[in-house]
């Protein structure tokens, strides 16, 4: 990417140093390995969707596929393609998503966000290629939430709240749910609307 | 890993949609209690030449108080009449050019803190001044911030860009009319930051 800006007067050379930071943020990240908690807590996450009528979703830093989120969407009918930069079956960035604006119903997305260079920039992609709605699962602030090398942005609860409504996204619901594994520490899950 | 690049044109519709958001901040004498307040930070630092990004228009804050003691300043916004016109993204000068770089109430305002502090630590040859608001409604809600974090989510940050906290302080700028009648409080995180292995 070597693309000069014009914005308001004030001229951006994109070149060497959003890509230095991209590839800075992916090394940071280490591949992510799901546990029988985070399985229960997917599996849970029917639960919000289920009223939907979804046929189609997407994930974006899904890992690996097959994956309890995976199994879970397939065990209800839905149509499911999950897309890592890493080891996904798309191999794609979330700030760039290969699909069509509304392709599917539905763009989840569960313990990724938080590692986004760019989450406004992710969030735009999830909106774009969703026709609807969104689900976004995110730790909750604990003390070893910063501590994880990957996680770039530990915003609070109010942080994030922000965020989608800078973007125009409308809380559908909300909740926390417990995903202890001996430590306490809890996620957030939205279900926002376009 | 092989580098992966992201479509310029998504890249720069997002910035200029922050960008649009953003509105001029005109100079304020309740920040300017603020920023008097920091001078004793910087004064026994021995600093020569200085930075200040996101510095609004003349007459200035902080940059004003760093030029009335005899600091070499250049300040840097994107928006208004500065010496240098430039984003906070992307800094127009050599590594290690400043002994310090100031960004007081401008990084909430970027698309992308990581890179604007990253710019600032590069640029600066030791030391880094950030003031961010506190994480309150008043602040969340504020037409153009970007960013709202809990305390340890930008220390994260600052730690993840090789950054360490030398001083911290949670400072007021509430305007004199709401402090006296007790109507709502503004209140700013202050950081002095040094860079690792300098």
């Amino acid at each position: 990417m070597d693309t000069t800006l014009v914005c308001e007067g004030a001229v951006m050379t994109l070149s060497d140093n959003i890509s230095a930071a991209l590839d800075w943020a992916r090394e940071s990240d280490k591949e992510w390995h799901s546990t029988g908690v985070h399985a229960r807590a997917i599996g849970n996450l029917w639960l919000f969707l289920e009223p939907l009528g979804i046929q189609s979703a997407i994930e974006i830093g899904s890992g690996a596929v097959p994956s309890p989120m995976s199994e879970m969407m397939a065990a209800h009918g839905v149509a499911y393609i999950g897309v890592d930069v890493l080891n996904g079956p798309v191999q794609a960035d979330m700030h760039d998503l290969p699909f069509d604006d509304d392709a599917f119903d539905i763009a989840v997305s569960r313990h990724s966000l938080e590692h986004a260079l760019i989450p406004y920039v992710a969030l735009r992609e999830m909106m774009r290629v969703s026709r609807r709605w969104l689900l976004v699962v995110l730790p909750e602030d604990t003390p070893r939430c910063p501590d994880s090398p990957g996680h770039l942005y530990v915003m609070g609860k109010l942080g994030w709240e922000n965020v989608f409504r800078r973007l125009g996204l409308e809380v559908a619901r909300y909740e926390i749910a417990d995903i202890s594994d001996g430590i306490y520490q809890g996620e957030w899950i939205w279900l926002l609307s376009k | 890993m092989a580098a992966q690049q992201i479509s310029a044109e998504k890249l720069a519709a997002a910035l200029q949609w922050a960008r649009n958001l953003q509105q001029p901040a005109p100079v304020s004498p309740h920040h300017e209690r603020a920023v008097a307040e920091l001078w004793p930070w910087l004064a026994p630092l021995s600093i020569r030449t200085a930075l200040e990004v996101g510095a609004g228009e003349p007459p200035y804050l902080t940059a004003r108080i760093l030029r009335e003691h005899g600091i070499n300043t250049t300040t840097l916004d994107g928006l208004s009449d500065c010496d240098v016109q430039a984003d906070m993204h992307d800094l127009p000068f050599d590594d290690n050019s400043f002994d310090l770089v100031v960004g007081r109430h401008c990084l909430e305002h970027v698309l992308i803190p990581y890179l604007a502090l990253m710019e600032m630590q590069r640029v600066s040859k030791r030391w880094l001044l950030v003031v961010v608001p506190w994480l309150s409604e008043k602040a969340v809600n504020w037409p153009d911030h970007l960013h709202a974090y809990v305390r340890t989510g930008w220390e994260q940050m600052f730690v993840k860009t090789g950054l360490h906290v030398v001083r911290f302080e949670e400072g007021d700028h509430t305007e004199q009319y709401a402090l006296d009648n007790g109507l709502w409080a503004d209140r700013e995180w202050r950081y002095l930051l040094e860079k690792e292995g300098v």
